[in-house]
């Protein structure tokens, strides 16, 4: 071969943290409704961290444990009150009365007019991964890639510390909602028991959305998608070794083509290899 | 056995890569291996040839048309090929590289060139000299001269703050040339050394501008008929 590089484990931790630095931030945004709830809800998803390991040949795997997967939940969940609450008007029912020469008449009826109630928590989460990518060359057009393809893997993360926080937020809501009727009065507990008991069993389902979103969110990355490779270094085919006007004006520069290139573990190191034309 | 010794990166350069170069500068700036007086130059002055002023020749106000052409170079790592037979007293020692060279000499026999001689010419206006005879027909005269030399690879700083790794020729020989030996010698040497500092080559920029920025950490050394160096990322 005419050239040799090797990179050590040190350095391919270098790159591969450099590489996940360069990563944009990626978020999705849904919508589900469940019964009379509806919710919104957006992930954003950041990668850092991580140690990186070689497995020799024939292996030639990049190992990398402690992947730090972290982000945030920016939700909004509502409801209209009436639509879970039942009718409460004064009086209960209407008093109406045919009077002589005033003809049909009725009492005035008030019907309390339950509100909108709605929160939007921000709910951070974080965990760990251990992954294990197979290395592979690339031919990227005018470049030769050395890029990584993860295998398949399972994430494995728990949002139910997330319910907690949804829950009191929500009872929060309601009982400012409701107490911010007049005339409630004993009725007031029992009210915000109504709301919660029927908005309880929705967190559940709230949090496997959000997961699903989370994982949805993951496969858009291509270093954690098992069927696209993700770039970690980048070779011009053809090499500038000497640039113009170097150490002339007017001097050419003196380019030759890298045809090939291969890449493997040896000694717990990247060894790329190439040859030029 | 781990090729990085500790630091973050290896690069080595096989001497086939050497010689491919070689090749690849010749063809990119051929005047850097042809240098000629205009009427020996062949092709675009300038691109295809160096130009070279008339060698003078003594007692006129004249040059004669000369030129020095590389024909062939090949650069050999240490360890030495099978075949590289180095003239005493070369040898190939640790790191070093040996070269080898085909170089032709020409003069175009014949065809003088008027040139400036400031004293000379002052002097010329108080007794005008006669331009010298030229009863011969031009015609070129050449000699191929085979040259070997060894060397080492070297480091300097260069303008864009980074490091320029090349070779520098240590010692020549200059066969078959009689008692001018020594003389061919001297020119050779900074002939050759001024083109090799020619092509040093920005290590930094070498293929790693993949890596973003680098440091040199140690080398170059000539091992394995490789020029290596190691360097860390930043």
């Amino acid at each position: 071969m005419d050239t040799t590089l090797a990179i050590s484990e040190a350095g391919v931790n270098t790159v591969f943290h450099k590489a996940l630095a360069g990563l944009p931030p990626v978020a999705k945004t849904e919508s589900q409704t469940w019964g009379p709830f509806f919710a919104t809800y957006s992930v954003a998803v950041f990668l850092s961290g991580g140690t990186a390991s070689l497995e020799n040949a024939p292996a030639n795997k990049l190992d990398v444990s402690g992947l730090h997967i972290s982000g945030s939940v920016a939700a909004s969940v509502g409801f209209d009150l009436g639509l879970i609450l039942p009718t409460i008007c004064i009086p209960p029912e209407p008093i109406c009365a045919d009077l002589p020469l005033v003809g049909h008449v009725c009492l005035p009826q008030f019907c309390i007019p339950w509100p909108h109630a709605s929160i939007s928590p921000f709910l951070p989460f974080s965990f760990n991964v251990d992954l294990s990518f197979g290395f592979r060359v690339d031919d990227l057009g005018a470049q030769w890639g050395i890029d990584v393809l993860v295998d398949p893997f399972s994430p494995r993360f728990d949002l139910t510390p997330m319910a907690p926080v949804i829950l009191s937020q929500m009872e929060a809501e309601v009982t400012s909602k409701l107490s911010a009727i007049p005339g409630l009065g004993g009725l007031l507990s029992g009210l915000i028991k109504t709301v919660m008991d029927a908005f309880t069993p929705i967190v559940d389902l709230l949090l496997d959305a959000i997961s699903g979103l989370i994982n949805a969110v993951l496969k858009t990355l291509d270093l954690l998608n098992v069927s696209i490779p993700f770039n970690l270094l980048k070779f011009d085919k053809l090499q500038t070794f000497i640039p113009t006007n170097v150490p002339l004006l007017g001097d050419a520069p003196v380019k030759m083509t890298l045809t090939g290139l291969t890449a493997s573990v040896l000694d717990h190191e990247l060894v790329a290899e190439g040859q030029f034309a | 056995m781990a090729l990085t010794l500790g630091h973050h990166l290896f690069a080595s350069l096989h001497q086939d890569l050497i010689n491919k170069f070689l090749k690849a500068y010749r063809s990119a700036r051929p005047k850097y291996f042809f240098y000629a007086c205009p009427p020996l130059g062949a092709g675009a002055p300038s691109i295809d040839f160096w130009i070279l002023p008339p060698l003078p020749v003594p007692g006129t106000n004249s040059g004669i048309p000369f030129s020095v052409r590389i024909l062939d170079a090949k650069i050999d790592l240490n360890p030495a090929d099978a075949g590289l037979s180095l003239p005493p007293p070369l040898t190939l020692g640790t790191d070093q590289f040996a070269i080898l060279l085909t170089v032709e000499i020409c003069f175009m026999c014949g065809y003088l060139i008027e040139i400036d001689v400031p004293r000379e010419q002052f002097l010329g206006k108080e007794s005008h000299q006669p331009p010298p005879r030229q009863n011969e027909r031009p015609h070129n005269v050449c000699a191929k001269l085979s040259i070997w030399a060894v060397g080492r690879p070297v480091v300097t700083a260069n303008s864009a703050g980074g490091r320029d790794i090349g070779l520098h020729l240590d010692a020549i020989v200059v066969k078959d040339v009689g008692a001018l030996e020594s003389l061919f010698e001297c020119y050779f040497k900074t002939m050759v050394n001024t083109l090799l500092d020619a092509m040093r080559y920005p290590v930094e920029q070498f293929a790693l501008g993949a890596f973003g920025s680098l440091a040199l950490a140690a080398g170059p050394t000539i091992v394995d008929d490789q020029i290596k160096v190691w360097a860390d990322i930043l």
